[in-house]
């Protein structure tokens, strides 16, 4: 949505011009999978309008009293704080780590991003266990200095400082993306037009990082507002709780349908809020001549302050959270845990999860090429319309779902297929942003090429465009299993009877203030979101990532 | 007896409002090879899209090798016409080798008997079969193109802007190489181009296309000496123009009586190449020099006629003759006569 830094690589090298192969080919194998896509994203928002329209005049009274706009309240308070200190922490981070000489600045590119692999309900955990009012901190400084009791780390601090060391690479990724990207010569002209080094910042670089911060922003707002793990460990209650908690004890869940409503609506106004602010502007360079490559600014004194920077924060969002779980794993295992069970939780993980990734990748193929070959008014809808699943929180979709499936399709109820259709629809825009991106690449006239040659439409797709995607698919399939992996909400909502994953493992055990239970799934959690993690940023730069990304902006 | 293999029909297209091709008519017999000759934008990249099927006109009709592609009701998809395509940017398919690339379309050949190997040979690229498309060289791809256009045995071979891409130096050599790989096989060919040079001598017929249709389709010497109006004159070479007046297949102007091709009677204008002139030194001639352009093997001299009118004429380099010499200037050959208008040399044919 955003004409983010990745749109205008794809622009500047790409084909997203409009290949005629396709009104020949009879549609039809593009438009019945693309029509049953949007159809099948939009299907959990059309349940909940027709769920609250059928909603008593209780329900409407009981969204309307004090407690909800409390709760209300809580969400964009939480939102907002989320968001101002992703950017204030991200875009210097952004900067350091592509513009400048900082020591070891590759190895700090992969450490700052690498918090995306967290879930948030691990993070959350190992906040209370490390911070807590009686928390690992507080013994040890009770050992050193006798203290007794720390400030409460549950509520608004617990949960904005939890959440934006995990989504603050959402802003990272495209500012430095952006940045990458530029060209240093308006730099230059700037400075030789007298600007110092600063007001050159503020005049030019600033506004050319703009559509990538507000991206950023946009996935981190999005972020927070769907987070559901770091909000129900801390105990702060925002709608996501709030609607967990109708689900799980109300009678009447028409409550929790108008709560799922509230909270789209927010993500709906966030989503209108970036594309205002974005403005008209095109980044887009005008001139002819090649972009050099930049030169990089000598921190000088600021060295160390910026190292202190980078690893505080690495400190925080990845160290913190490895001592913590290791020392509670070790803990739970000389204490005689078994880690059998982990087994099936593990293999349910990666079943769901690798479903979750062939389906809906295979899904993202003609979606893409009724996107890229075909713009027009129905792909601009069906790109519109797959971007839904990511503004749809979890806990939405699978309330959405668990209503939907109880009362018209009993025989996927309760069963893993309906649990990878609702991952398929919150995580469908990161494979399709591997298939679009990927498609881009894919000169038109190959595909005539091959139609020239007598083969039809589907055998073209199969034997010319598809291999040439690989990459791009693979990286959309590896996001989805990473996100996948870390899911939370819908995995409780909708995984059937006794399916225990990773993440509701490792959830059930630390909301029981199990710790030692809850270390090893975590830690395996993480090990393994890695891996797909590694592949996407393995001999692809920053700005290749963020292709990735853009569907998701 | 030769039949028209590309027969295209008042063919229009519009994108939006701006109609790309605009009733164009060719038709092109089997066997032969045709340049689309125009300016940028004239739509002749359209025209070849729209024979291959890559889109569909909004008027008019299209066949291929006698059967209807394109009409009212009918639209053939570009995998059941028969018509091959050599792009710009050759499109080879870059996961596919050499042999791969060529014997992709070989699973639809009427006649299985040729292998890639003769293909390869034929285009001279005999042994490179496992090389991938990025290791070979602009010309070799597109040659590799070519061969994989034939292998699907097509009624007709189109190739778009194929030499662009070249080298200078070698595109004059490749040319000459398709047109004697396309010769050999029998084939017939459509070429899109906008260099004058190229149309004129790779073609049997060049179609020139101004604003999406067809103003003239002859052989090239003919289009040469004998464009059908002043624009194409113009876009074709080195063209003088000078008021006459003509009276049967005569016309008298500034240089004297001259013989045209048809009658035409009335004010008329002329064309006269820069070649077809010759120029005399005469101290008596009321024509002066004005300046001389050499290009080594030849030379361009202006030359300012009693009347200002300016002339260009084009003498071999041994000529001297300086500015401000008076010459008298005659004219070789037949002059080719155009109404005032502009528009035809035949009025009263």
């Amino acid at each position: 949505m955003t004409d983010g830094p990745g749109s205008v690589r794809a622009s500047a090298t790409g084909f997203a011009a409009r290949s005629a192969v396709l009104p020949v080919l009879g549609p039809a194998i593009i438009w019945i999978p693309a029509t049953l896509v949007a159809a099948a994203m939009l299907l959990p928002l059309a349940y909940l309008i027709y769920r609250a329209a059928g909603a008593g005049v209780d329900a409407w009274e009981l969204l309307l009293r004090v407690r909800s706009w409390q709760i209300l309240v809580r969400t964009l308070l939480l939102a907002s704080a989320v968001m101002i200190a992703s950017t204030a922490i991200a875009v210097p981070l952004a900067w350091l780590t592509t513009r400048t000489d900082l020591p070891l600045r590759r190895m700090w590119t992969v450490l700052t991003a690498l918090p995306l692999v967290i879930p948030s309900y691990v993070a959350a955990f190992i906040v209370v266990v490390a911070l807590g009012p009686r928390g690992m901190l507080q013994q040890l400084l009770e050992a050193v200095a006798g203290i007794e009791r720390l400030p409460a780390i549950y509520g608004f601090w617990g949960a904005t400082m939890t959440i934006t060391l995990l989504s603050f690479p959402y802003m990272l990724l495209p500012v430095r993306a952006a940045l990458a990207g530029m060209d240093p010569a308006l730099v230059e002209n700037a400075r030789s037009l007298g600007d110092g080094a600063w007001t050159a910042f503020w005049r030019v670089t600033f506004p050319q990082l703009r559509p990538g911060i507000a991206a950023g922003a946009l996935l981190v707002t999005l972020y927070a507002l769907s987070d559901f793990g770091a909000v129900s460990m801390l105990r702060y209650e925002t709608l996501t709780w709030a609607i967990f908690v109708q689900y799980e004890t109300g009678f009447d869940r028409s409550l929790a349908a108008l709560y799922s409503l509230t909270l789209i609506g927010l993500a709906g106004a966030v989503l209108v809020l970036e594309a205002a602010t974005r403005g008209r502007a095109s980044y887009h360079r005008t001139g002819t001549g090649a972009t050099r490559s930049q030169a990089l600014v000598a921190l000088g004194r600021w060295k160390w302050p910026s190292l202190l920077l980078c690893g505080s924060q690495t400190l925080l969002a990845l160290v913190l959270p490895f001592t913590v779980l290791t020392i509670w794993l070790a803990r739970g295992l000389s204490a005689g845990a078994s880690l059998v069970p982990l087994w099936s939780s593990f293999a349910n993980s990666a079943l769901s999860s690798g479903l979750a990734a062939i389906v809906t990748t295979v899904v993202a193929i003609p979606v893409a090429v009724a996107v890229v070959r075909r713009r027009g008014p129905f792909g601009w809808f069906l790109e519109r319309v797959s971007f839904v699943g990511f503004a749809l929180p979890g806990v939405v979709v699978a309330l959405s779902l668990v209503f939907f499936g109880a009362n018209f399709a009993v025989p996927v109820y309760q069963t893993l297929w309906l649990l990878v259709f609702a991952y398929a629809i919150l995580f469908f825009p990161a494979a399709l942003g591997g298939a679009r991106s990927a498609l881009v690449q894919v000169n038109p006239r190959l595909e005539e090429a091959a139609r020239s040659l007598g083969r039809t439409a589907v055998e073209t797709m199969a034997t010319i465009s598809v291999p040439l995607m690989r990459n791009g698919l693979l990286a959309g399939a590896a996001l989805v299993f990473l996100l996948a992996m870390k899911e939370l909400p819908a995995t409780l909502i909708l995984g059937p009877i006794g399916f225990k994953t990773l993440a509701t493992s490792s959830w059930s055990a630390a909301s029981e203030a199990f710790f030692a239970r809850a270390a090893a799934p975590a830690i395996l959690t993480i090990l393994v979101s890695s891996i797909p993690l590694a592949i996407m940023l393995s001999g692809t730069r920053a700005a290749k990532l963020s292709r990735v990304w853009r569907p998701l902006q | 007896m030769k039949s028209p293999v590309v027969e295209c029909l008042d063919v229009t297209k519009r994108f939006e409002a701006h109609a790309a091709v605009d009733g164009a008519t060719l038709s092109v017999d089997s066997g032969q090879l045709l340049t689309l000759l125009g300016p940028s934008g004239c739509g002749k990249t359209t025209m070849l899209r729209l024979i291959a099927g890559f889109e569909t006109p909004d008027a008019g009709s299209i066949s291929v090798g006698g059967v209807t592609m394109a009409g009212p009701g009918v639209n053939v998809p570009p995998d059941k016409r028969r018509v091959g395509i050599v792009f710009q940017d050759y499109a080879l398919f870059p996961h596919l080798d050499v042999e791969s690339n060529v014997s992709y379309a070989m699973k639809r050949a009427r006649r299985r008997s040729r292998t890639v190997d003769k293909l390869l040979d034929l285009v001279g690229l005999g042994g490179l079969n496992r090389r991938m498309p990025y290791e070979l060289s602009g010309g070799e791809q597109q040659r590799v193109a070519l061969a994989r256009s034939l292998a699907a045995e097509p009624d007709v071979v189109l190739l778009d802007e194929p030499f662009s891409n070249l080298d200078p130096e070698l595109r004059a050599l490749i040319r000459t190489e398709v047109r004697q790989i396309l010769l050999s096989e029998g084939a017939t060919a459509i070429f899109v181009t906008h260099d004058l040079e190229e149309a004129l001598s790779i073609a049997d017929k060049v179609a020139v296309m101004f604003n999406g249709a067809v103003a003239q389709i002859a052989e090239p010497e003919e289009l040469y000496a004998k464009p059908a109006n002043r624009r194409i004159a113009e876009w074709l070479g080195d063209a003088n123009f000078l008021p006459a007046t003509g009276s049967g297949r005569q016309v008298s102007c500034e240089l004297g009586t001259l013989e045209i091709g048809e009658a035409l009677n009335g004010p008329v204008e002329l064309m006269l190449r820069p070649e077809w002139l010759t120029i005399t030194g005469d101290p008596d001639g009321s024509s002066r020099v004005v300046d001389r352009v050499f290009y080594g093997h030849d030379q361009m001299v202006l030359v300012r006629l009693a009347s200002g009118t300016r002339l260009r004429v084009r003498t071999l380099s041994g000529e001297r003759c300086e500015p401000g010499q008076h010459v008298t200037v005659t004219v070789k050959g037949r002059a080719v006569a155009y109404d005032l208008d502009g528009s035809a040399q035949d009025r009263n044919r």
